[in-house]
């Protein structure tokens, strides 16, 4: 089944993105998944692209959009996060060192690190003005 | 998400619960700011009731385990989940903070 919801690119919009994920794999009946990764995950996405997609528009007041699509099937979930903001390839961000000691230790890239270790697959695509970015997460012990 | 403070011994315990994320991090981060700017803090964070820790809140840890040996304080993270265990092996930082 699909589940679709467009927010604003806004990190005020988080809280209706988690509702969203909570009530579609209510709906369709989703067992065997943790919700909180899911929820982690999909921060990092949509916090990345309303931090940087739209960077154009810092100052304007429609930051534009955000489509989030919920696919479900019986052994797998795809989420794909569709923007028409500058062109990113998130695959294409060197991963950071997690061997670094605390004192070489600095701030950034760890976001899309976790979302690349807690799904199952990640692909990323430039289509008709727009970021396509899907993420593929199996579904275990199915009840 | 919510913070709760208490007291026990010469420690402050922190109880947290919800999500600690983009949007919540920085609250945290304040509401944190002056144990963990004190010579020789002693903060226990208890990750009891917290659903997940975006990368944003993992900067925050990173901050105070910083700051703890900038001021020889020390920071114990005690009730992870396994879920979010499993963030700080896959990013490294199980071997950074202290995890009981």
């Amino acid at each position: 089944m699909k589940n679709k919801i467009i927010l604003s690119a806004d990190t005020t919009n988080l809280d209706a993105l988690y509702q969203f994920i909570k009530d579609t794999l209510e709906k369709d009946f989703i067992k065997g998944v943790q919700i909180n990764v899911l929820e982690m995950v999909c921060e990092e996405i949509f916090t990345n692209i309303a931090n940087y997609a739209y960077q154009d528009r810092a100052n304007d007041k429609n930051k534009g959009d955000v489509e989030i699509e919920i696919e479900t099937s019986t052994n797998q979930i795809i989420f794909t996060f569709k923007d028409k903001g500058t062109p990113f390839d998130p695959l294409s961000v060197k991963e950071p060192d997690i061997n670094m000691t605390l004192d070489e230790r600095d701030y950034g890239g760890l976001g899309l690190l976790m979302v690349k270790k807690s799904v199952d697959k990640i692909e990323y695509n430039y289509q008709n003005d727009e970021n396509i970015f899907k993420l593929f997460k199996t579904i275990t012990n199915v009840i | 998400m919510n913070i709760e403070f208490k007291k026990e011994n010469e420690n402050t315990v922190v109880d947290m619960e919800g999500r600690l994320d983009t949007n919540t991090a920085p609250d945290f981060q304040k509401e944190l700011e002056e144990y963990y700017n004190a010579q020789g803090f002693s903060l226990i964070l208890d990750f009891e009731k917290l659903d997940f820790v975006s990368s944003a809140g993992l900067r925050v840890l990173l901050l105070i385990q910083k700051k703890s040996k900038a001021l020889s304080g020390n920071m114990i993270i005690k009730n992870v989940k396994p879920e979010i265990q499993e963030v700080f092996n896959m990013t490294g930082f199980s071997e950074i903070l202290t995890i009981e």
